[in-house]
């Protein structure tokens, strides 16, 4: 599970957690891919942050199209061990988490 | 050497320092260079002819500036050229870097790959180099000496404390702990401590020995804050790439002031990243391989 803001996020990376707007209507239930009306949706009602599956947390990144996906997943878990002292709210760190995952996935 | 049986003796970093025989002091090469830096009347002449009384030296320190860490349009064929281009003190600390690479040439390789160790200190060392020139530092050498220099504590450690560290180093394993975590838990200090006393002793500035010593704790540092803080990010980018290894495989948190103080945005790491694995390379060549063969 990864805490993601708003404008960070992309259309492809998957819900880990329900979205509901403040007058708690559902806008997305967790496991749903994120499709570009529910980021409209999520902007619309200020909703400033969110929970996305790990493993699909970084596919804004522009190489990661020619890395094979159970490769990123596999990166993803090795990588997170090494960040257990880290803290991945900090947006540097969740970079430095994105650059160091595609880093692996590509050289292993 | 300690017996396992019972707990370690605790020796202070200094005790530590003051056993070192083989490490006390700078090349002399180094020490030459730096007293006629340090005279008015030196020339670049003068310096030059320092450095080229090691040959070794010389082509090393060429092959350094001719690589992608410079980049320049033409090559640099002799030393003085370098001098001119480069800078006198900027080559005198990629001099200091490389003599001090040398004097543990032959320390054993009991807990830790000497190779892995230097990648991992080079890497720390451009990383450094990098961000002090997206900052507009000015000599950005310097933050590749402290770089390169930031865990040189532990490799005292390791030849200095080896039982202990065996057993530290195991600790930290199977706690999943920070390894510089436990060398303070478990010895009162951790190798920055003992890294900067090292530098000390070598007299060398103040600036590097804080880089050195506050590179986990880098607000610590009164006079040095923004030494320190590249190194501690430098060393947190090389830590998540896993660039060779002095021993840690986690990655050490960050210091949020440590990173406000640099004063760079988020997005500039990518950047830096890309630089670093092109002129990792190229340093990894140059500094690391047998010296001579041009």
């Amino acid at each position: 599970m990864t805490r993601i803001s708003i404008n960070d996020i992309q259309a492809g990376m998957v819900l880990d957690e329900e979205i509901k707007n403040s007058t708690g209507a559902v806008l997305a239930l967790a496991g749903v891919e994120i499709a570009e009306k529910h980021i409209k949706a999520m902007k619309m009602w200020g909703i400033p942050d969110v929970c996305i599956r790990t493993d699909t947390a970084y596919l804004d990144n522009k190489n990661i199209q020619n890395i094979d996906l159970e490769k990123i997943k596999l990166s993803t878990t090795i990588i997170a061990k090494r960040f257990t002292h880290t803290d991945l709210k900090h947006p540097v760190m969740r970079t430095l988490f994105k650059i160091a995952t595609l880093h692996h996935a590509t050289n292993s | 050497m300690q017996q396992t049986a019972e707990p370690f003796k605790k020796r202070t970093p200094e005790l530590i320092i003051r056993g070192i025989t083989k490490v006390s002091s700078l090349p002399t090469i180094f020490v030459k260079l730096d007293e006629a830096m340090a005279n008015p009347r030196s020339t670049n002449k003068d310096y030059a002819v320092i450095i080229n009384e090691d040959t070794a030296m010389a082509v090393r320190l060429l092959r350094i500036a001719n690589s992608a860490l410079y980049n320049f349009p033409a090559k640099i064929e002799t030393v003085s050229h370098a001098i001119t281009i480069i800078g006198s003190k900027q080559l005198r600390d990629l001099l200091l870097a490389c003599s001090v690479i040398k004097m543990f040439d032959d320390m054993p390789e009991e807990l830790v790959s000497m190779e892995l160790f230097w990648r991992h200190s080079i890497a720390v060392g451009v990383t450094a180099r990098i961000l002090a020139g997206m900052r507009r530092e000015n000599n950005v050498e310097r933050f590749f000496v402290a770089g390169l220099l930031h865990d040189i504590g532990r490799l005292i450690l390791f030849t200095e404390a080896t039982k202990q560290m065996q057993h530290i180093v195991k600790e930290a394993a199977e706690r999943q702990q920070l390894l510089f975590k436990i060398e303070k838990e478990l010895m009162g200090f951790d190798h920055a401590k003992l890294g900067g006393l090292l530098l000390k002793t070598w007299k060398l500035p103040s600036r590097l020995i804080d880089a050195v010593q506050y590179h986990h704790t880098p607000m610590n540092s009164k006079t040095h804050p923004i030494e320190a803080s590249i190194i501690h990010c430098a060393d947190i980018i090389v830590n998540a790439l896993q660039l060779g290894t002095t021993g840690e495989h986690l990655v050490p948190p960050l210091n949020d002031k440590a990173w406000e103080l640099l004063n760079l945005k988020k997005d500039t790491l990518a950047t830096a990243v890309e630089h670093l694995l092109v002129q990792y390379n190229d340093a990894v060549q140059f500094i690391l391989s047998d010296s001579g063969n041009g």
